[in-house]
């Protein structure tokens, strides 16, 4: 080995070495210049951070920032036991103003966060060490330049989804269909790139027909990924192979690339000797039954008085067939009458163990196990989460009014509104 | 006695006629209180869901998800049912979807308007008479206005029974209002985000409840739901309790309340409670307040922030007023109205006369 070679290889990884400390370098750089450089970071240092005491500078770094509408800035403070704070000063139109408290390394928490959503130019000082004037969109750049504590952060609308979903894992079962009247299409639909959308819809097609809507696994288009299935009846079909394909819609309206099902869906009749039983379910109708709410006698004894109503059983009823999940909801007007009872005064109970099924599979759950107060809003007292709550179940809410000492004696009414409702 | 004949007979006809105008001005009033008949105590058992034919049903059918650009429309169906054993009459009317308290699609009454995405669902009926055992199908149109933003927009389907009033021999009664409703989610594409805002907690220790209440506030443009913990520790950091915090979907733009039951008392003292949540898209939400618990009870949350927004109350169009388009019921009252005037003036005219002439 030469000796020029074995010079080359040891100047190699210096010269690596160097090449990673000047990158970092540049890096370093690019956050600690504070004079009008805009950066491309949402991290903000608040106070000295050239070690403080005499020669401190107070200021913030990086001062000029440009963010993607949506994202969350934080600010925080530096070890220089100055006290400093971040107050908005100049923000768009429509836009929340923002301000840090005390930010203090030595007294927890010693940051702060805002999310901003707004696009245009947010400005902000320290309320300790600069004014709302240093701030103005006038001034701003050229107090951050000379080192002033103020900063800017201009926010861009941000880029339009233009990547569609792609979708995955296409299955059926049963696959060959052994003479099964419909099968069970599932599939994994993914969104991509920036921004990251979430999944609308999804569809599946049979041999290149007519699309039809697939339904969430999990119940609720929302996430940026999502399980997806159908129930395909292949009754119609002729025995044979035929191709199913899946695709999935972004929130910005991306229509993915179908995705077909590997091999194909084989219709295949029913085993030789197997006999088949055939049972057609119609669906019914998600109902509930209320019933009135008996109060015994109240007479004024110059303090608050509870008066209890114990209804009689309630009746939910899921005859869907589907197994999509309900709630039970109740709202309340104030009694009113000889004076107003305000509605806050009027409260609920669900006890879980007041809940019967009558015939079903599992029992909704109460979200109202200690006494709440009803108001106009309703309270969702049930909720039947996916896959359960189908059938007949009996429930028995118990109620309790606070009957104001100050009442004016007399009658009173209020009307109770019960939903039972299907929906997301 | 001719004359008396005639006074007779013409005093007959005017009592019938009083009592005809009487009759039907109550009918009418009824109707306008509320436009379903009057029913028994019988179990009420009617529902509402997405005809089985839909085209955009969501999940198995639960509800309706149209996906709609701007100025933009279709048409689909809803089905009414009657399992009980008497007929009914239901009131059916669209609905703004609004959030019950700990998340999940509710639906704003009849004369409450929010949002007003009530009024891109379009349907002739009003009210509804369903046999017993017996379903009905309803079309109705989706219209998405021009300058729709992105996002979701929910309202649904409500089909109300009359009230049933409860017995006020104590002095204090509750008339019960039973209603079923089918959400409409109209999600017009366009990039959106999805953002809670959580705001203080407070607790509820009055009057026999013991429970925690969250402010949460959409700020986003999609039904967004969130999941996660709550925590009550000591103010010196030990955890007291700590139990899952599952909160509905919130309709954009509008605010709720997210209430946990407490296992148990804490008793009193200083106390740190902290909620953090994620939502579907991962960002994470978290909020914590003091709560000071006294020897005395109170009401905690009587004075807290976050009480939800009451938007402007819209008026009511004709489409709202009972017999929808056609406001035969109106007719129908002004009719029994004349006549009662008329009978009235025969009246007075007959009785004046007589005592002139005699």
């Amino acid at each position: 080995m030469s000796r020029l070679t074995r010079m080359r290889r040891r100047i190699a990884p210096v010269g690596v070495v160097a090449a990673l400390l000047a990158l970092m370098a540049a890096l370093t750089l690019i956050e600690s210049d504070g004079a009008g450089a805009t950066h491309v970071t949402n991290h903000v240092i608040v106070g000295q951070t050239n070690g403080g005491g005499a020669n401190g500078v107070n200021q913030y770094n990086a001062a000029s920032i440009t963010i993607t509408g949506g994202t969350a800035v934080t600010w925080q403070s530096a070890p220089d036991g100055r006290r400093h704070d971040v107050t908005s000063a100049v923000i768009p139109t429509g836009a929340t103003a923002f301000y840090s408290g005390d930010l203090d390394s030595d007294v927890p928490p010693a940051t702060f966060s805002s999310t901003l959503t707004t696009t245009g130019t947010y400005t902000y000082f320290c309320s300790f060490h600069a004014s709302a004037t240093d701030a103005t969109l006038a001034n701003v750049d050229a107090n951050i330049a000379a080192g002033l504590m103020v900063g800017k952060v201009v926010v861009q609308a941000p880029a339009p989804d233009t990547t569609a979903p792609t979708t995955t894992a296409v299955n059926a079962v049963p696959n060959p269909t052994a003479g099964a009247a419909s099968v069970t299409v599932t599939a994994t639909v993914a969104d991509s790139g920036t921004p990251l959308g979430t999944i609308a819809s999804a569809q599946y097609r049979i041999d290149s027909g007519t699309p039809a809507a697939m339904s969430a696994s999990d119940g609720t288009f929302n996430g940026a990924t999502e399980g997806v299935t159908a129930n395909v009846s292949v009754s119609s079909l002729a025995d044979g192979p035929h191709t199913v394909e899946v695709r999935g819609t972004d929130n910005a309206g991306n229509v993915g690339a179908w995705a077909a099902l590997p091999g194909g869906l084989s219709k295949t009749p029913p085993p030789a000797g197997a006999v088949q039983a055939t049972l057609t379910v119609g669906s019914g109708a998600l109902t509930n039954s209320a019933q009135n709410i008996p109060f015994g006698s109240v007479s004024l004894t110059g303090s608050d008085q509870n008066v209890n109503g114990a209804a009689a059983a309630w009746r939910a009823t899921d005859a869907r067939g589907t197994g999509d999940g309900w709630n039970v909801t109740v709202s309340s007007t104030n009694f009113t009458g000889a004076g107003t009872i305000n509605v806050s005064n009027f409260k609920m109970r669900q006890l879980q163990s007041a809940i019967v099924t009558v015939a079903g599979n599992t029992a909704p759950n109460s979200l109202v196990l200690s006494l709440q107060s009803l108001s106009a809003t309703p309270l969702k007292v049930l909720q039947a989460t996916g896959g359960a709550g189908m059938g007949t179940y009996d429930y028995t809410p118990d109620f309790q009014l606070t009957v104001p000492a100050s009442s004016p004696s007399g009658s009173y009414t209020a009307n109770v509104t019960v939903s039972i409702n299907s929906g997301p | 006695m001719a004359r008396n004949r005639g006074t007779g007979k013409a005093r007959r006809i005017v009592i019938a006629t009083v009592v005809a105008g009487l009759l039907a001005s109550t009918f009418w009033a009824a109707l306008t209180l509320h436009p379903t008949q009057v029913h028994g105590q019988s179990p009420l058992l009617f529902g509402v869901r997405p005809a089985e034919n839909s085209p955009h049903r969501a999940d198995k059918g639960a509800y309706f998800t149209f996906v709609l650009g701007p100025d933009t429309g279709t048409d689909d169906a809803l089905v009414v049912s009657n399992n009980g054993s008497e007929a009914i009459s239901l009131r059916l009317y669209a609905a703004d979807g609004i959030t019950s308290i700990n998340g999940s699609t509710a639906f704003a009454g009849l004369d409450d308007i929010r949002t007003n995405v009530r009024s891109w669902l379009l349907s002739d009926a009003s009210v509804l008479q369903v046999g017993p055992g017996q379903a009905v199908t309803m079309p109705f149109h989706v219209q998405v206005p021009p300058g729709a933003l992105p996002g979701d927009f929910v309202a649904g389907w409500v089909v109300e029974a009359p009230p049933k009033m409860g017995n006020a021999s104590g002095g204090v009664a509750a008339s019960i209002v039973e209603r079923a409703g089918v959400a409409v989610v109209v999600r017009v594409p366009g990039p959106v985000r999805q953002q809670l805002v959580l705001g203080a907690i407070c607790l509820n220790q009055e009057s026999g409840s013991n429970y925690f209440e969250i402010a949460v506030r959409n700020d986003g443009d999609v039904l967004t739901p969130g999941t996660g913990s709550f925590f009550l520790t000591t103010n010196d950091g030990q955890e007291v309790f700590e139990r899952p915090a599952e909160l509905g979907n919130v309709v954009p733009h509008d605010d709720t309340l997210l209430r946990l039951d407490a296992p148990f008392d804490p008793g009193p003292g200083r106390y740190q409670a902290t909620v953090r949540l994620s939502q579907p898209d991962g960002q994470r939400l978290e909020a914590g307040s003091d709560i000071i618990i006294a020897e005395q009870k109170v009401d905690g949350c009587a004075g807290a922030v976050g009480v939800p927004k009451q938007p402007a109350r819209g008026v009511p169009i004709l489409r709202d007023l009972p017999g929808g388009d056609t406001p035969w019921l109106l007719l129908i009252g002004l009719a029994a109205l004349l006549a009662l005037v008329a009978a009235l003036r025969h009246y007075i005219n007959q009785h004046l006369g007589r005592e002139k002439g005699e």
